[in-house]
């Protein structure tokens, strides 16, 4: 909002501010609309945030809402970007993957479908790792995309150009889907905030399926109030997921509180071999929120540390299961062959090297002999993490722990070495097997100027206390309002 | 535990219907091993309190209404499958049976 420029048109507005700027008369969806594909047209060459940018389908969206605005549209005109594994009628959907490079579905996925009732309009598809598997982007079959806060680093992963594009003030919204930290991860390393719901509260009808028992879509957002908006939005009771909850919609006040006596339990145990950028961010954001009036309390979450084998069993299992659709009949990439049966073969063989990793473990960890001993041994142990939480929240209203245990790698740094990538995700992998909400929520920039992230985790259903903490956080710092500087 | 041989690997592949390289064999069977090795350690764990802990859903699953509902137009999902006889109404795949 510099320059003299219209609050609504310039990057780095929020959604509430094009949505009023519109309402008001002072832009138009249409205006809005081609300020963001000239700022993504601008700034994505260097980031990569993009695989599909929609320009025709994005003005037409646009020229239709200026021509019979809806009146109380909660999203009216605002540009929206989704990662490139939610399903767009007509529009590409790739996944990352060779497999579904030239993919277009037949039906729009329900959080579309909600997107467009709501005014959004949406401006492209964003860069992911292959099939939404990786912490880093780095295993998009189209290439990485690079962090804004530093092009050398990773923006992590899977959803890294949801991410990045929120990040680089291309757009004020973003969906990304988080399975074990996916939304979370990145939104740290990029400085955005990042809201991965309660399992069942978000449709994952049209969300093509990596873990079907942890995967649920999530937004990034800059501003609190933004994300309450979209969560709004975009949840819901949908009869195409029949995990969705009937549970009420959280309100899009819910950022708007005190958090005076909010008990904030830490599970001290688990800090061990963070970076100390992260350390001393995370300490200095319990020190904001205990000014503000918030308790922190000691949690022990005995199981936790087991969260990342438990998930990397689990999470494959129902990936290879999942994945078992890429046959080369239906839809996607088929490869020449002679009978049925060498074409499945052939045809598989385009999956990346990630994707064909995991799959093999989790074929491996379901096959006879070995099924008790790893899936439904870690099925138990999921279990013991969950109720870990459920003892804990009786001591603290949240848990809060670092989003992620370093600030963002280098690219290239983790990519030969799938353990130490798997390590990223150690904070958030245990909210997706507890079917938890978790809040990723910016606490400034460590000593090497990259971004650190507050992960807070709740009580199912109850995301209004997280983005109450996150209001009070975004109230008494200057944290959201970060940029990064190269844009 | 676990050390995986080139067979092993070749076995799981043909199992998740994956053609592998010599070369992704030969890297697997070293990458393999030392995924499911540090996975082993929820082995170790006491899990008697959590036994069958699988069948602990995360949300209630429900049942809808068994009423007729009109599915994807069937010219439309035709166009994304490979070598599909449009015409026809077909998915089609090479010869199953028979060389």
């Amino acid at each position: 909002m510099t320059g003299g420029r219209t609050p609504g048109d310039a990057p780095f507005s929020s959604a509430c501010e094009i949505r009023a700027a519109i309402a008001s008369g002072r832009t138009s969806a249409s205006e809005v609309c081609r300020s963001t594909l000239d700022a993504i047209d601008r700034a994505d060459p260097a980031l990569h945030a993009f695989l599909f940018v929609d320009r025709e389908g994005a003005l037409a969206r646009a020229a239709e809402l200026d021509r019979r605005t809806p009146a109380d549209a909660p999203l009216l005109g605002v540009p929206v970007a989704l990662k490139d594994n939610i399903c767009t009628r007509g529009v590409p959907t790739t996944a990352g993957s060779r497999l579904l490079e030239h993919y277009r579905p037949v039906y729009d996925a329900t959080v579309v479908s909600r997107l467009h009732a709501a005014g959004a309009v949406i401006v492209g598809k964003t860069n992911l790792d292959e099939f939404a598997m990786g912490s880093s982007t780095e295993h998009s079959a189209f290439g990485p995309t690079f962090n804004p806060w530093s092009r050398d680093r990773v923006p992590g992963g899977s959803s890294g150009g949801s991410a990045a594009a929120v990040a680089a003030g291309l757009v004020p919204i973003a969906l990304g889907s988080d399975t074990g930290g996916s939304v979370r991860q990145p939104a740290a390393l990029c400085g955005v905030l990042g809201l991965k719901p309660t399992y069942g509260r978000v449709s994952r009808y049209g969300l093509i399926a990596f873990a079907s028992s942890l995967d649920q879509i999530a937004p990034f957002t800059r501003t609190t109030e933004d994300a309450a908006l979209v969560l709004n939005v975009i949840t819901g009771a949908d009869p195409g997921d029949a995990t969705t909850s009937r549970e009420p919609a959280v309100d899009r006040r819910a950022g708007v509180g005190s958090v005076a006596g909010v008990r904030i339990g830490v599970p001290r145990h688990l800090l061990d071999g963070i970076e100390e950028d992260v350390r001393a961010r995370f300490e200095a954001s319990l020190g904001e929120l205990t000014s503000a009036g918030a308790t922190i309390v000691d949690v022990e979450l005995r199981h936790a540390p087991l969260a990342v084998p438990v998930y990397y069993l689990v999470a494959n299992a129902e990936a290879s299961s999942n994945l078992a659709r890429y046959d080369g009949v239906r839809y996607g990439f088929r490869a020449e062959a002679s009978s049925v049966g060498d074409m499945y073969h052939k045809t598989r063989a385009a999956f990346g090297a990630e994707v064909k990793r995991r799959i093999m473990i989790g074929t491996y960890v379901l096959s006879a002999g070995y099924s008790e001993a790893f899936y439904l041994k870690a099925q138990d142990v999921r279990s013991l993490i969950r109720r870990d939480y459920a003892a804990a929240f009786a001591s603290a209203d949240v848990i809060a722990t670092p989003t992620s245990p370093t600030t963002a790698f280098r690219i290239g740094e983790r990519i030969d070495d799938p353990l130490q990538m798997y390590l990223s995700d150690v904070f958030t992998v245990p909210a997706n097997l507890a079917g938890l909400p978790a809040i990723t929520i910016p606490c400034g920039e460590g000593a090497s100027g990259l971004p650190v992230g507050l992960q807070l985790t709740g009580r199912a259903f109850e995301e209004s206390m997280l983005l109450r903490i996150a209001g009070a956080v975004e109230a008494r710092t200057d944290w959201l309002s970060h940029r990064p500087p190269a844009v | 535990m676990p050390s995986l041989t080139a067979s092993d690997v070749r076995r799981i592949a043909a199992l998740a219907r994956l053609d592998l390289n010599d070369g992704e064999v030969e890297r697997f069977a070293i990458e393999l091993a030392a995924i499911l090795e540090y996975a082993a350690q929820v082995q170790r764990v006491d899990t008697t309190a959590a036994r069958g802990g699988s069948a602990e859903p995360l949300s209630e699953p429900r049942m809808r209404a068994d009423a007729p509902a009109p599915s994807l137009p069937r010219d439309r999902v035709l166009e994304n499958a490979p070598g599909a006889d449009a015409a026809a109404g077909f998915f089609t795949v090479p010869r199953v049976l028979g060389s």
